[in-house]
């Protein structure tokens, strides 16, 4: 089967979500082909910008003029990721959802939130549950963990977080709240609990449980249990409800705040019209001349038995995700990319992929695309490869997401502009 | 199979005494010396035996876990060979719970020599060892992943064992008769008096307290660190640390131990245990007994070699390298595969010393035997005479089926016999506590390790043992974090489950935490691409990502 | 059964737990990561089978979900298939399964006289006895089969024909889709003939636990199949589940029977795509029209989803103005197969569904499109609303008439 439009993004992550978005908002024909989920639906949902340069930094803007040349913000610079910011967070304003970013002395700053670990983690768009602004001046914090949630032990989360410097004026106390679930052999996680909360019956059992702490502490820390929906009412509610400030701490996956984020994005894409093809394992390309003509699921001209997905488009946004999302791919030799065979330009050498501290910098991390100011693909003399294909996300090089909490920042600026190139190189006429 | 840790500064909760006296101080909590130390104290002899890591830290525990059949050394070396069978069968009898009797194949490939069958056959016979021809097309029926292109397959009476878990049983059953281990204490000197043994002296690795160990004969069953032992009784003994790299693959795909037919090589040998299987094993001369870390080359190398066997194989998945010293006898100097893998037992009597004992090469499946002869050695020296009874009596006790279907519901995974094979003697104490667990709360007792299926109460059990330090010795006893996530999952709840029940261990969970991601992470290292370098983007992004346990841990620090 | 699918490239990332309706709607159900790769590895082992294999529906949104490509709900039937081989399965579930087998062998009882059974109290008191759920909607059967119907209907004689694949849904139950397919086809310029030896494609009888049977099927199926694409005659189905079930997972299954290439089944609004884009269907007319005659929400199965073949329903009937159609984009329906008439799964099923039947309620839509006959039957039980085959909209777009309900 052949299907034909303006821009077609290849991913249904943050990037290619954004960049779906973008190119849609022009009035284009916009088709996302996925395989598989994309990592947003695990991860926290929490937007981190910029939270590490070397160090912990409060200013991401700030931060940002002191990275590398090859670093995606520094080639898109730091206006246009300013303008992607905005444009994304106005898409959830207009969903209610929510989201802040905290705030000094006028400047927009990273806030810190702490996770179920009892660490504390930079971020920089945060959803309505993780506002820390109370967490800081809180006397009286409880945190409540539920019975066979083994993501979070409260005991654990409130023994380190009482070590910090911040909090040393602060009184942890900790709870372990009896399951909603009867028996059950199943290891529960945040979701279950999350989707429970959203019904009533579920809503009722949190209530119930937190209610005898009503008034008595300053904030209570929760895992993401509250809801599965990205708005603030179940925050407020409850928050209301207990007379105090009610946070969700940062867990692993499943984190819930992506899911809820993703059906945000989704809804958005469905009302822009934008048509998402499931499960299409794409394995080859057509290009000719720095020119893409079109992608497909066989890469053998067909026979007429052949079963074959073609997707013929004027542009192409490639979202595909790095190493972890499959867009790149790992062998003992080399390091590639998988769709187009685009040049790999951040490429550790083979015996140095990693360093020695399980949990540091490693080059492999670096691995990815390079690309000119408008997100093409270049190759080692720096030129460009596909003048319409336009790179998005985790699989553009030269920035390391984990070390420097910059994943979805990234994301979503890339995404952003490479859906608002990829529709300006499909040639046609912005409506707004 | 299991690879121990580099042994890491953990505080000890070991006894606190200066002096010692005993009988015997067996030196090495290898295969060998525990089995050493478990044959004596069935005799009734009093002895200590010190380790300087944890149980198996060394070579016992990184191997392929074949349990020989001979069929290897049939042709080269029938005595080999028959000693291999014979504790083969005896193994099989003693240790139900380390050992899986899966049996074995040979294989002869197109390239291989079709002569070498001829010889290989009567051999076999010869040494004791059953051989039966199958058809190729019955050999794949039955190991379908077995390459097409086999032209001759026989069945041999392999089996696979557990090194680490062989180990840890004997000690059990060594307890049981008195027998002490001393883990985490290092050998720093040796003193004798008038060409007579008078104690040994030991540091704590973990406090650095230090120890005297005064006995009447000592056995040097330090494998591939021998040397260094009877260097600080000043005496010189020829073994050669010689290294092996294997690796770990994600997944069972062969359900037998399957052999090239030819003669011994590198990377021709495919263990499964339990839901992994190992290919190995490389042979390179190297000077330290701890070099355990496999090069990416070696693993390329043993992917070439072992491909023409299961044609599929660069396809799975891997899960890690290690690598183990062999302690080869290399008297004259012999090296790699022509040293003989027989072993010695070495009276220094004669050197001028009374009282002390050497006892190295070999291979792991001829511990026992091993053991018995310089248990002999020890017995003749101090004048007793009942003998060996290793062969007769199981290491540990059999699970009682019934109290297993019992307890079956206080386990979120059905199927006991994986944990109860684990934990030997502690079995009854894992299911006390998993019953307790559940009473206070239906979810009590959680899974913690989805890969490896390991349960809380299986994982509390151990770590309330005297031995357990670390998570890390939590993993080698229970599999926890050693499967497909290798850590990424379960390290957290492990740690979390553990705190929030107040078990501790020797540090704050945080560095437990990033000890054990890390020691995971090194046997990740040769092997990073494919699917494991995704599964360690994965683990970095919640760990170094989410969790930001770096600065944490830095901050902490 | 020693097929075993390797589980390698499982990161447990948690994807699939995240998105399986029914992890979702039960925590009775250990959830798609653990039954699927993680069990696999010590089945390989031997380990007894955990109790809660039988939750998986096969919906096969784990797969869809997974970036890895592993193939979760494959390996839980694979495992379930091995199971009932040691344990047969119940009477219930040979019924449910055996769906053709009984259709046939009541090939002369009058259809008002099987319908009973899905009507009188008494009869769905008996079913619910044996474990169909007493609530589950239950298909109707068809006055005559389509399959009986189809030699006496005249078509023009043209040169090119297809072979269809009809399912047991549209022969059954549902043989108005079958006339319409049959009807666009002749507007194409193609004869359409079913051959007598097709059967029921298996799907059902592999969710049901049995291998033989399915075995059985698919080398009849085969076998035909095999003969048509030597003679290049295309083959189409309007079934999603049939289609999955012939291209891609009689190969996982049975790997034995297709040693090389799998055989190839069209999609049936694929298949007129391309008509179109030849030329063969002309659409000039109904192009015309601008005033949408037609309102519906369309409903993706999931096994039209996990093909990865996009939605050729919507592509197609986007070609037509007098067709206004949104997509529900809200998940499983929650019957997979015959999953949501069983009496132990009945309310995972409705659990499954609501967000669904809520999206298709609130929209206010008179009609409801999907290809699948068992999701159309759950959508029309749940929301009151008919429920049509996207071929049934095309040709009364094509017709220029308005649709009775």
């Amino acid at each position: 089967m052949q299907i034909t439009t303006d821009v077609l993004v290849i991913g249904s992550g943050m990037a290619g979500l954004t960049a779906a978005l973008a190119a849609a908002s022009k009035g284009l024909r916009v088709v996302v082909a996925a395989n598989g989920a994309g990592s947003l639906a695990i991860s926290s949902g929490c937007i981190d910008l910029l939270g590490c340069v070397d160090q912990e930094v409060t200013d991401p803007w700030e931060a940002m003029t002191k990275l590398g040349p090859d670093h995606p913000y520094t080639i898109l610079g730091s206006a246009r990721v300013r303008q992607a910011l905005e444009a994304f967070q106005h898409i959830l304003d207009r969903h209610k959802t929510g989201y802040r970013i905290a705030k000094k002395d006028g400047k927009n700053v990273n806030s810190r939130l702490p996770t179920i670990l009892g660490t504390l983690k930079p971020s920089y768009l945060i959803p309505a549950g993780h506002d820390s602004s109370e967490l800081f001046s809180a006397k009286q914090v409880l945190v409540a963990g539920v019975e066979g949630l083994r993501d979070l032990s409260p005991k654990l989360c409130a023994h380190e977080l009482g070590k910090l410097p911040e909090f040393q004026a602060t009184h942890f106390a900790t709870e372990l709240l009896p399951s909603p679930f009867s028996q059950t052999h199943r290891g529960i996680s945040s979701l279950d609990l999350a989707r429970q909360v959203s019904h009533p019956k579920g809503l009722d059992w949190l209530e119930t449980c937190l209610g005898r702490f009503a008034r008595a502490y300053d904030v209570i820390l929760l895992p993401p249990i509250l809801g599965t929906r990205a708005d603030d009412q179940l925050v407020q509610h409850l928050g209301q409800k207990l007379g105090c400030h009610v946070q969700e701490l940062l867990t692993i996956p499943p984190g819930v705040g992506g899911l809820r984020l993703r059906e945000v994005l989704k809804d958005e894409a469905a009302a822009h019209t934008v048509r998402f093809l499931e499960n299409v394992h794409l394995t080859c390309s057509s290009c000719s001349n720095g020119h893409c003509h079109y992608v497909s699921t066989q890469c053998e001209e067909g026979g007429e038995n052949q079963e074959e997905l073609r997707i013929v488009a004027k542009s192409f946004v490639l979202a595909s995700g790095g190493i972890l999302g499959g867009g790149i791919w790992t062998t003992p030799y080399e390091i590639c990319e998988v769709l187009f065979q685009l040049p790999v330009q951040f490429q550790p050498a083979v015996d140095q992929r990693t360093s020695s501290d399980a949990l540091g910098r490693h080059p492999i991390s670096l691995a990815g695309l390079a690309c000119d100011s408008q997100l093409r693909p270049i190759d080692d003399r720096k030129t460009c490869c596909l003048d319409n294909v336009f790179l998005a996300g985790r699989i553009l090089g030269g920035f390391d997401p984990a070390e420097e909490k910059s994943g979805f920042g990234v994301a979503i600026a890339t995404g952003w502009h490479a859906g608002l190139m990829a529709a300006e190189a499909s040639g046609m006429e912005a409506r707004a | 199979m299991m690879e121990a840790a580099d042994s890491v500064g953990f505080a000890g909760k070991q006894m606190a005494e200066d002096r010692i006296e005993t009988d015997v101080v067996v030196i090495g909590g290898g295969a060998t010396g525990i089995g050493t130390l478990r044959d004596l104290s069935l005799r009734g002899i009093a002895c200590v035996l010190v380790e300087q890591g944890g149980i198996a830290h060394g070579t016992s525990s990184r191997f392929h876990g074949l349990l020989h059949s001979g069929g290897r050394y049939a042709v080269n070396d029938t005595l080999s060979a028959k000693e291999c069978i014979e504790e083969n069968t005896i193994l099989r009898r003693i240790g139900a719970q380390c050992v899986e009797e899966t049996e074995g194949f040979f294989v002869l490939l197109p390239e291989d020599d079709p002569d070498y069958v001829e010889k290989w056959l009567p051999c076999c016979k010869e040494a004791g060892i059953q051989t039966e021809e199958l058809s190729v097309e019955e050999a794949r029926r039955l190991e379908p992943e077995i390459s097409p292109q086999a032209v001759r397959v026989f069945r041999v009476p392999d089996s696979c064992v557990d090194g680490f878990r062989l180990v840890l049983h004997n000690a059990m059953s060594a307890r049981r008769h008195g027998g002490r281990v001393l883990l985490y204490h290092k050998v720093i000197g040796i003193s004798q008096q008038n060409g007579c043994i008078q104690s040994v002296e030991v540091v704590n690795t973990l406090t650095g307290e230090k120890k005297t160990l005064f006995c009447r004969a000592v056995v040097n069953a330090a494998g591939s660190w021998s040397g260094q032992i009877a260097a600080l009784a000043g005496l010189d003994v020829p073994v050669s640390p010689d290294k092996g790299s294997l690796i770990v693959f994600n997944h069972r795909f062969t359900s037998r131990v399957v052999n090239r037919l030819h003669p011994g090589s590198d990377g021709d040998i495919f263990v499964p245990h339990g839901s992994i299987t190992i290919l190995g094993t490389t042979s390179v001369a190297t000077d330290r007994p701890d070099d355990t870390r496999p090069s990416r080359q070696e693993i390329l190398r043993l992917l070439d070699i072992g491909e023409p066997l299961f044609p599929k194989l660069r396809s799975y998945r891997i899960l890690r390298a290690f690598a183990g010293t062999r302690p080869l006898y290399t008297p004259g100097n012999a090296q790699g595969r022509s040293a003989s893998r027989n072993f010695q037992v070495f009276d220094h009597a004669r050197d001028g010393l009374q009282g002390f004992f050497s006892i190295f090469g070999g291979k792991l499946t001829t511990y026992r035997l091993m053991a018995e002869r310089v248990s002999d050695a020890v017995a003749a020296y101090l004048h007793v005479s009942a003998p060996c009874t290793t062969q007769d009596q199981p290491m540990v006790t059999q699970a009682d089926p019934q109290r297993l279907e019992q307890t079956r519901r206080c386990f979120p995974v059905g199927d006991l016999s994986l944990m109860a094979d684990r934990v030997g003697d502690d079995l009854d104490k894992v299911l006390d506590l998993a019953k307790k667990r559940t009473q206070v709360s239906p979810a009590g007792n959680p899974l913690i390790c989805e890969c490896e299926m390991v349960s809380l109460a299986e994982i509390e059990s151990i770590a309330q043992d005297q031995d357990s330090h670390s998570l890390t010795d939590i993993r080698l006893r229970t599999r926890l974090g050693m499967g497909t996530c290798q850590g990424t999952f379960c390290a957290l709840r492990a740690v979390n489950t553990m705190f929030e029940h107040d078990i501790t261990l020797s540090k704050d969970p945080l560095c437990e935490l990033h000890g054990f991601l890390q020691e995971r992470f090194r046997g990740l290292t040769p092997t990073l691409w494919g699917t494991q370098a995704q599964e360690m983007q994965l683990s970095h992004a919640i760990y170094a990502g989410v969790l930001n346990v770096r600065n944490a841990y830095a901050n902490n620090n | 059964m020693s097929i075993h699918l390797d589980p390698d490239k499982c990161l447990a990332c948690t994807t699939c737990v995240v998105h399986c309706p029914v992890a979702e709607a039960t925590p009775a159900f250990l959830g798609p990561r653990m039954i699927g790769p993680a069990f696999e590895r010590f089945r390989l082992l031997g380990i007894v089978e955990d109790d809660s294999l039988q939750y998986c529906a096969n919906c096969k949104n784990c797969e869809i979900a997974c970036p890895q490509n592993v193939p979760v709900a494959t390996i839980n039937m694979l495992a379930r298939l091995a199971q009932c081989q040691e344990t047969p399965p119940s009477f219930r579930d040979w019924i449910v399964a055996h769906g053709e087998v009984l259709a046939r062998s009541l090939k002369y009882v009058p259809a008002w006289m099987k319908n009973l059974g899905t009507h009188l109290p008494l009869m769905r008191a008996l079913l619910d006895g044996i474990g169909i759920h007493k609530n589950c909607p239950m298909p109707q059967f068809a006055r005559k089969a389509f399959r009986d119907h189809l030699p006496k209907l005249s078509q023009k004689g043209f040169t090119k024909s297809v072979a269809f694949f009809p399912g047991c849904y549209i022969n059954y139950y549902d043989p108005g889709t079958g006339f319409d397919l049959v009807w666009l086809l002749q507007q194409a310029g193609y004869r359409v003939f079913v051959p007598k030896a097709f059967v029921c494609c298996g799907i059902p009888l592999i969710s049901g636990g049995f291998e033989k049977d399915a075995r059985d099927n698919a080398q009849r199926n085969l076998k035909v199949l095999r003969e048509l694409q030597a003679q290049k005659i295309p083959v189409i189905s309007a079934c999603p589940s049939c289609r999955l079930m012939l291209t891609r997972e009689m190969a996982e299954f049975f790997p034995e029977l297709l040693p090389e290439q799998s055989v190839v089944v069209e999609d049936a609004q694929s298949f007129l795509l391309k008509c179109i884009h030849s030329g063969e269907l002309a659409i000039d007319g109904a192009q015309k029209t601008t005033s949408a005659a037609i309102s519906a929400i369309y409903h993706a199965p999931c096994h039209l989803r996990a093909q990865g073949n996009g939605l050729p329903a919507l592509e197609l009937l986007s070609y037509f103005p007098a067709i206004d159609i949104c997509e529900a984009n809200a998940g499983c329906c929650g019957i997979s197969g015959s999953y949501g008439f069983k009496k132990e799964k009945y309310a995972i099923g409705q659990a499954v569904g609501a967000k669904l039947f809520q999206r298709i309620t609130e929209s206010g839509r008179p009609l409801v499109a999907s290809e699948c006959g068992t999701c159309r039957l759950q959508i029309t039980g749940a929301t009151k609303k008919p429920a049509l085959h996207p071929l049934t909209l095309l040709r009364a777009a094509l017709e220029g008439r308005q649709l009775t309900l």
